[in-house]
């Protein structure tokens, strides 16, 4: 809304600078957003809320004004007497037909003969061109003005265009079509309101008029409208048509009952006086509804004790009378009756804001708060989500954080195929950002694709974020998952130390992570599952039916389709942090530090496709007879003596015992019996 | 065979602390340990003992051996010449330090946590809701009427709604003749964790829900169609605007100074009555006017109020004996005022160049 200083101190005798003034203003809830010297006048440019349709209009601001400087309200009326009917003048009678009044509650309309059109007089033309509105003519111009300054969008027909002298006010029909006076032509349908004559609709009810009827230089008869369309009617057919207009803005958030006809009054007087001719009929359908005004019963100590401020009931029912609320009662509960242009007040909370917005906010003093104790248990996977980002971090990892928006060609680059239909959206901006994600992967390839391109070779990152799915399709299911990448080089200060990343660097991020949230159970194991991973290389990592974690090597193939050039390997997992939640401890306790002394054994073997690492430690574990303190790999080597497709592999045994010290005698019998077990059950050579 | 090395060892060490500089330390270690040196020869005449006498005479050997070393490095230390590079030799302390690479949080996680820190000392607890809600949760349990204009300042992403029989049973998002409290959406503000929050737990209670939430705003320097907030809530039969100021003022000092004022405009949020924006004195400028105050010296950074009674009976809490209060806030805004980030685009690219600088 915009309202310009001069136009103010025309209706109110207000003696505060433009600045103050706008200062004022914002601080009692009209938000300046900009105050602009323009000529020799200011415009505020004044951000109105959606509560309080009474300050689009330049009458309602300067009410306000009034109430909150003290300042008096100069005598605005309307004549009244330009407006008396000469019937003298042979005009045909109009026929005004309201089908719904749930639709349009009443509808004035005016005929207006032998006008002038022609361009505004100086002080219209200038009083618009301030309120950023263009000067159309005489008749345009006059009802934008009224609208600004009233609040009531009018509208003007040019009454010898309306077929039959005849105005309906119905719902239009499907496929129904209008030229408006935007210059574009539109399709309607049933959800629309139309203002039509005897033939077809000339105006969008509450929104935009026709350009059939338009007014133009030849115009003499005018239809003047004034009326009261549906809120909602108005909103919707205003989104559905895509066209917002200051008509629809009004209309939706409600128009002031009374002013409808006072407005109406007000134009044709400007007309009359501006543009000549006489008013030769005024029609009508429907009627206003009698205003019951609005009483609430307000106990001013409650109101105080909510805001903690202390005031005086003289000083509180000061501030409701200057804004026009009409009290009776005691001292502390009284009633307070509500005027019709603030359909805004309905409970007494809204009563103490209008106390609290004029009195000021400062005025409330600070106190220290009593915030008690609670339950509210936190979820495991709230703590567990703190925990492993802190674990990630220490790890070196950066957090990333992408959309949770993407698009279908991010699943194409990542060759990832939907077995069921991802969540979409229905309104997505564009196709790039239609569907809630089910996996974290392909945001974070483009995340390495961007820095890669950027001249960042050596990359770990990992996000946490909700993932989304649609099981029966009807329930979206929210999951929190993690997912990790490394790029390029293990960076070392001093360079030559760098090395290239490896599938184990990540499996082993993973890994620590698990043993941090000491989840014991788990296996590791070959997967052909993930899309993206290049041969061979995808991983999962189980307990039981869960699978907590995969990864992989990314494919050449992905690494292209993402941009992602150069000789660059890229690492990619992703974890359940669901399934982590359910199997971990975040509880830590003590174990007892061994201090009897072990005795480490090594077993160099060829490792291949049937004899994993995995296999060999499970038998070594199962076979050391509980003399196994842990089993861990020294080395892996290749060689010429290492066929393809086997591995060299040499295995550390810690073998030790909590009750003693073990003999040679002891370790050789266990060591032997496992060495045994691996050639037996794994036809393993031991080298 | 017995082997006196005494006399070696008394020759060895009277030569070595002869030795006046460099050259000479060099030249007796090449003499007694060097591949032709004096111990190299003894050395080689342990084939020719009998076993038995071989492990006394190698170790003797080993310890002279030791004790040379030794001596060289103790007279090469005393005179100032420093270990050559491949053993106790010469470090160059102006070589770079082998630093770890680091770890960090995203700034927005980080400006996400510190918020949350300060009002968890305070007493509130951390609840999270999803973000995909109900239209319910979303508007009307807030207050926010469908089909109102108080609903144009909460632009929403719908969740599309499967097939069923065939059928697109919401074949248009914008057709509002059709909504219904069971369409989904993606939150357009972390406010319906209020709802949720309210149902999990008792009153009096006080939590704060941080969160992603999502308007169709095309992006821009200052737009993104995802971004997130962080909003609090405090419900006790006695609670007061005074307290709602009084906790804003504690957590305001803490994130930006304990210098920064606050400023409280009256505004309208439907989820509270009364409501007030809250502005903070510039904490850049010290409210002497700069661009990121617009000149004005001061910086709006929340919308708070007291909670509409609509929005505690959704809850399912009892008005008559409770009340509360309300605020909300955006991350990023907060992010790029504290860090001088002009882009908000940035925070979402995830350049390694930008992360690694917070």
């Amino acid at each position: 809304m915009k309202i310009t200083y001069s136009w103010i101190k025309e209706l109110v005798g207000v003696t505060l600078s433009p600045e103050s003034l706008a200062d004022k203003l914002s601080m009692a809830g009209l938000s300046v957003e900009l105050l602009e010297r323009v000529g020799d006048d200011w415009v505020y440019h004044i951000e109105v809320t959606s509560n309080r349709p009474d300050w689009l209009s330049v009458n309602g601001i300067v009410r306000e004004i009034a109430a909150i400087t003290n300042a008096k309200m100069k005598k605005y009326q309307v004549s009244g007497i330009r407006c008396q009917v000469e019937t003298k003048k042979n005009l045909t009678h109009l026929s005004i037909d309201v089908e719904d009044h749930k639709d349009c509650a009443f509808y004035y309309g005016n005929l207006i003969a032998g006008v002038k059109v022609g361009p505004s007089p100086e002080w219209l033309k200038k009083r618009l061109q301030a309120l950023g509105m263009r000067p159309v003519n005489n008749i345009v111009d006059i009802t934008n003005y009224c609208l600004m300054e009233t609040g009531q969008p009018l509208h003007a027909f040019d009454l010898d265009k309306i077929t039959d002298s005849t105005i309906i006010v119905r719902r239009a029909k499907k496929g129904e079509l209008i030229g408006l006076l935007d210059g574009t032509q539109r399709n309607l349908n049933e959800h629309m309101l139309v203002i039509a004559d005897a033939a077809r609709p000339i105006a969008v009810a509450g929104i935009m008029g026709g350009s059939g009827t338009e007014v133009c230089d030849k115009t003499a008869n005018i239809l003047l409208e004034s009326a009261y369309f549906d809120p909602v009617v108005v909103r919707r057919a205003s989104r559905m048509l895509g066209v917002p207009t200051d008509s629809s803005y009004r209309f939706e958030r409600g128009v002031d009952v009374p002013t409808v006809k006072k407005a109406l009054a007000r134009a044709t007087e400007m007309m009359i006086e501006i543009a000549g001719g006489v008013l030769v009929y005024t029609g009508q359908a429907g009627k206003a509804p009698a205003q019951k005004s609005k009483k609430i019963s307000f106990c001013l100590s409650e109101a105080l004790d909510t805001l903690g401020m202390e005031m005086t009931p003289a000083q509180a029912k000061n501030i409701f009378r200057k804004l026009g609320f009409i009290l009776s009662g005691g001292k502390d509960r009284f009633l307070v009756e509500v005027p019709t242009t603030r359909r805004d007040i309905k409970i007494p909370e809204d009563l103490s804001e209008e106390l609290v917005r004029v009195w000021g906010y400062d005025k409330i003093p600070l106190t220290a708060p009593a915030i008690k104790p609670f339950i509210l248990e936190t979820p495991v996977i709230q703590a567990l989500e703190a925990a492993v980002k802190g674990m990630l971090t220490k790890m070196g990892l950066k957090e990333a954080l992408t959309y949770s928006l993407t698009g279908e060609d991010d699943y194409k680059k990542t060759a990832i195929e939907f077995s069921d239909s991802p969540v979409e959206l229905e309104n997505p901006l564009t196709r790039d950002y239609r569907i809630l994600r089910p996996t974290l992967i392909p945001s974070l390839l483009n995340c390495v694709s961007y820095n890669v391109n950027h001249n960042n070779k050596d990359l770990e990152f990992f996000e946490i974020s909700r993932v989304f799915s649609s099981k029966n399709k009807q329930d979206v299911h929210e999951a929190q998952s993690l997912a990790l990448v490394l790029c390029g080089d293990r960076r070392s200060a001093w360079s030559r130390e760098s090395r290239a990343y490896t599938l184990f660097d990540l499996k082993g991020i993973i890994e620590a992570m698990l043993d941090e949230l000491r989840i014991k159970q788990y296996e590791a194991r070959k997967s052909d599952a993930l899309p993206f991973a290049e041969k061979d290389t995808g991983c999962e990592i189980a307990a039981g039916k869960d699978v907590l974690a995969t990864i992989c090597k990314v494919s050449g193939a992905v690494l292209r389709a993402w941009g992602i050039k150069g000789k660059v390997d890229v690492f990619a997992a992703e974890v359940s942090l669901e399934s982590l939640a359910r199997r971990s401890d975040l509880k830590n306790s003590y174990t007892q530090v061994v201090s009897i002394p072990s005795v480490v054994r090594d077993v160099s073997v060829l490792a291949g496709q049937n004899a994993s690492y995995g296999r060999i430690k499970a038998i070594i574990e199962a076979k050391g007879a509980g003399l196994v303190r842990s089993v861990y790999l020294a080395d892996t080597y290749t060689g010429r003596e290492v066929a393809a497709g086997q591995l060299g592999l040499t295995i550390t045994i810690e073998y030790g015992s909590s009750q003693k010290t073990l003999t040679d005698e002891e370790v050789n019998s266990v060591h032997t019996k496992i060495l045994e077990a691996l050639s037996a059950e794994l036809s393993l050579k031991i080298r | 065979m017995s082997v006196d090395y005494s006399y070696i060892a008394a020759e060895a060490k009277s030569q070595i602390e002869a030795a006046s500089d460099k050259a000479a330390i060099e030249g007796l270690r090449i003499k007694y340990l060097g591949r032709k040196g004096v111990l190299q020869d003894h050395m080689a005449k342990i084939p020719e003992l009998a076993p038995e006498e071989r492990r006394a005479y190698g170790s003797g050997l080993n310890d002279l051996k030791n004790n040379i070393s030794a001596w060289l490095a103790e007279k090469e230390a005393a005179l100032g010449v420093a270990a050559p590079p491949s053993a106790a030799g010469y470090v160059d302390v102006t070589l770079p330090g082998k630093k770890p690479v680091l770890g960090r949080l995203h700034p927005l996680t980080q400006v996400e946590g510190q918020i949350c820190d300060i009002f968890c000392r305070l007493g509130f607890k951390v609840f999270k809701g999803p973000e995909v809600e109900t239209e319910h949760n979303n508007f009307v349990a807030l207050n926010i009427p469908l089909e109102h204009p108080s609903r144009d300042a909460f632009d929403t992403f719908y969740i599309k709604k499967c097939q069923v029989s065939g059928v697109r049973c919401q074949e248009k998002a914008h057709d509002i003749g059709n909504m219904t409290q069971e369409t989904l959406l993606l939150r357009s503000h972390t406010s319906p964790a209020q709802i949720r929050a309210m149902k999990a737990a008792e009153p009096p209670m006080a939590v704060i829900m941080p969160g992603r939430v999502y308007r169709p705003d095309a992006v821009d320097a200052s737009h993104s169609f995802m971004f997130h907030q962080v909003e609090g809530i405090a419900v006790d039969a006695q609670i007061r605007f005074s307290d709602l100021k009084g906790v804003l003022i504690a957590f305001a000092r803490e994130m930006f100074g304990k210098d920064t004022k606050l400023r409280f405009r009256p505004s309208f949020f439907p989820f509270t009555e009364p409501s007030a924006e809250v502005d903070i004195s510039c904490f850049l400028c010290k409210a002497k006017g700069c661009p990121a105050c617009k000149k004005s010296g001061w910086i709006e950074i929340l919308g708070c109020g007291m909670m509409h009674p609509h929005v505690l009976r959704s809850g399912g809490y009892d008005t008559k004996k409770w009340r509360g209060f309300a605020f909300g806030m955006g991350v990023e805004r907060i992010a790029m005022l504290k860090f001088g980030v002009n882009d908000i685009r940035l925070f979402f690219e995830n350049d390694m160049r930008f992360l690694e600088q917070f």
